[in-house]
This record gives C-alpha cells, structure tokens and sequence, in this order.
C-alpha cells in the first residue's frame, strides 16, 4: 500500500505554489513553514495517510491530526511534518506529494533546508544557495541574486523531489540555506524566507521571526534532537561530500 | 631515550577503545531526555567536534545572558555546564504534573569520547551558544 494527501479543504487560490518545509540540518525548513504557517494564518488543505507512517498522532488542543500535512492561504500552500521523515517514507511521501501536485495543477515547488557549516557562529546573515530542476529555471534564480550550489549531493526529501521534479518537467527549486549543524536556526530561516520572498514575489516581514528566535530554539530542541537521529539513519552526512564525476 | 614503537596490536586496541567510547557516548545521548522537571532544568542541545588535537564543545543556551550566568567544570574526560536563564520557561499545555513547572536553567555534564586538558581550555558565548575549545590530552 501506498500513501497518499487527504483533502479535508478547497484550496484557496488558484496554481498554488507549494513550499516545503521538514525537519533537516538545523530545522531550517520547518522553522521557515511554523513561521509562515502562523504569520500568513493559513488552514490545513490536506494531511498525509500511510500504513508506513510512525504510529503515532500528534494532538493539538485535543485532536488528532497527522504529522504530516498541508496548510494553505491565497496560492501558497505549506507542506510540514512535526516529526522526522523516516527513511523508509521519503520516497513514498515525495510520490504522494507529485500525484497532490498534479490534481491541484501546482506551479512551481520549493523546497528550504540547511547545510551544516560548522563556522556558522560567526557568520551575521546565513547565504542561501539553489539547486533548480531545469537550466532556464537556474538563469532565472540565479538573476535575482540567488546563487545555485555548484556541487554537491542532497540528501533526503530536497534530493528525491529535485531528481524526480527534473524527470517530471516540473519546475522546483530547493534553497539551501548555510546553518547550525545540531542547533534550530530560525537565522538561517530569515534568509531562506527572503530568499523565497524575491522567488515568489510576495512581502514578509521577518523581524518578529528574529526577535522569536530564542523562544523557537527552545520549542524546537525535542524535534531537533529527534531529527538528529534521523539524519544519521538517511545518512545526511553525505551532503559534505564533494561528488567525483563532474560531467553532465 | 629510545621511544617504544606500539605494534599493531596496540594501534587496533586503541582504535577499538576509541569506538567503544564514542558508541557509548551516542548511546547515552539517544536516551538522554531534554529536561529535568524535579530540579527545574533543562537539557541543552550540544555537540562535540574532533579538530585533531583539539576538541571543541558548543552548548545551545537560549535565554542566557552573558558567560558570568555560566558555570563551567572540567575533569579530563567530563565537562559540565549549568546555565541561569534570564526569564523562566513553562509548557503550560504538556503533561498534567509537569505544565506547572517553571525551568530556570539549563544543565548537562557531556561525557568525552577523548581525554582533555582542562586548564587550556578557551571559552566564548556568542548568539546564546557556548563554545569551549580544549585541546586533548596526549597519551
């Protein structure tokens, strides 16, 4: 069997643009979704079902609800999970979410997560970097200052939906922002929402974001030390690898 | 004086003891849970990095001020930090018996898969992370 993401409401807008944000280096990813989640005010559109996923729920206010999970507001839908994508799931949740993509004529994907830099500490504003589905996608992010990483292996969700967003013709983007290795970094958050800002086209004021930042790092320390765990299972050390081959 | 070459056996036995270490250590960190309800502490995020002769420890410590909150100890294989926050930290909505806890610093004693010398250590708090770099004690 093989899951799939439950409609529980009509989407907003129309062509939605879907960024994804799951726990990885530095929880750059899911920081970035909590705060647009919470800043834009957006509603759960879908949740994701499988008899692979954890058993577990994760309650709010009382309920149930699936870890995994879509929220939407206008055409910007956020996908997130509130614990680790174990390994056996990626590949799953990744088909699941192109098949969502297709029935809901998606326009574009994009993708925030860190990578470890381990002088981070003294680095003021995190870069954020690019790896794009197509060439002409790469020009584009590239012309409004976004730089692409060059070399490199992703690991995990960002590298399954770029390698099959680029098969599938789909135009994706995942952004890659310089963080913490162990630490949440809502820092290298407000980069990437910046970064996504000029992407997309829309305003974000990221202060509050910033002035948060101690609070948000104390929320996140369980999942934090959880998705560390997870790292080490999909084997994320990987991503400091330099490839061999260099042809394309 | 002529130095004593270690044969091969004693090169793998090192190397083994040195595994065994560090697995012990990433053991202990997987069951080791985030707070300590019945002192009122919680448990920072740290890390330990290997940099050859040196061994540098960062502790994640939001809320605290300034190095004067932090109390370092140091014995050639542990470190221990205790930290004041400077507003305390409440789950209101967690498990009933602990929501009313009300967490006013921070406490973790780090087990190193290395020895160290604890009198060259260096220490520096920047952004509500604290780094102490020390370099190993060679055998």
């Amino acid at each position: 069997m093989y899951g799939k993401f439950v409609d529980v409401r009509k989407l907003e807008g129309a062509e939605p643009s879907v960024i994804i944000g799951l726990p990885d280096v530095g929880l750059v990813g899911v920081i970035s979704a909590y705060y647009l989640i919470r800043k834009l005010t957006m509603r759960e559109v879908a949740y994701f079902e499988s008899p692979n996923l954890p058993p577990l729920a994760v309650v709010h206010d009382g309920l149930p609800f699936s870890p995994i999970r879509m929220f939407n507001w206008n055409n910007l839908v956020v996908l997130t999970s509130e614990v680790p994508i174990p390994s056996n799931l990626i590949n799953e949740v990744v088909e699941a979410l192109f098949k969502w993509v297709d029935d809901h004529r998606v326009k574009g994907i994009y993708c925030i997560t860190g990578i470890s830099v381990p002088n981070r500490l003294d680095i003021d504003k995190p870069a954020v970097y690019a790896v794009t589905s197509s060439e002409e996608i790469k020009v584009s992010v590239s012309s409004i200052g976004i730089k692409p990483l060059e070399e490199g292996i992703l690991v995990g969700v960002p590298g399954v939906l770029i390698r099959e967003s680029a098969k599938r013709n789909m135009k994706s983007v995942v952004l890659i922002s310089e963080t913490h290795e162990v630490y949440p970094d809502p820092g290298a958050a407000a980069s990437s929402l910046e970064a996504l800002s000029k992407l997309l086209g829309f305003e974000i004021d990221l202060k509050p974001l910033l002035e948060e930042a101690e609070e948000i790092r104390i929320r996140a320390r369980d999942l934090m030390k959880r998705t560390l765990e997870n790292m080490e299972a999909i084997n994320k050390a990987q991503e400091r690898d330099v490839p061999m081959l260099y042809y394309r | 004086m002529e130095r004593k070459r270690k044969s091969l056996f004693d090169i793998f036995d090192e190397l083994f003891d040195q595994i065994e270490l560090v697995d012990k250590h990433l053991r202990r960190a997987n069951r080791e849970v985030m707070w300590n309800p019945y002192r009122e502490e919680l448990v920072p995020l740290t890390h330990i990095r290997d940099e050859v002769d040196y061994v540098v420890i960062t502790a994640d410590l939001p809320y605290v001020r300034n190095l004067n909150d932090i109390d370092i100890t140091m014995t050639e294989s542990e470190i221990s930090i205790r930290a004041r926050m400077c507003r305390t930290v409440k789950y209101e909505k967690w498990i009933p018996g602990f929501k009313d806890v009300e967490y006013k610093q921070w406490a973790k004693t780090i087990h190193l898969p290395f020895l160290i010398n604890p009198s060259k250590a260096t220490v520096r708090f920047k952004e509500h992370i604290l780094e102490i770099r020390v370099p190993k004690k060679l055998s």
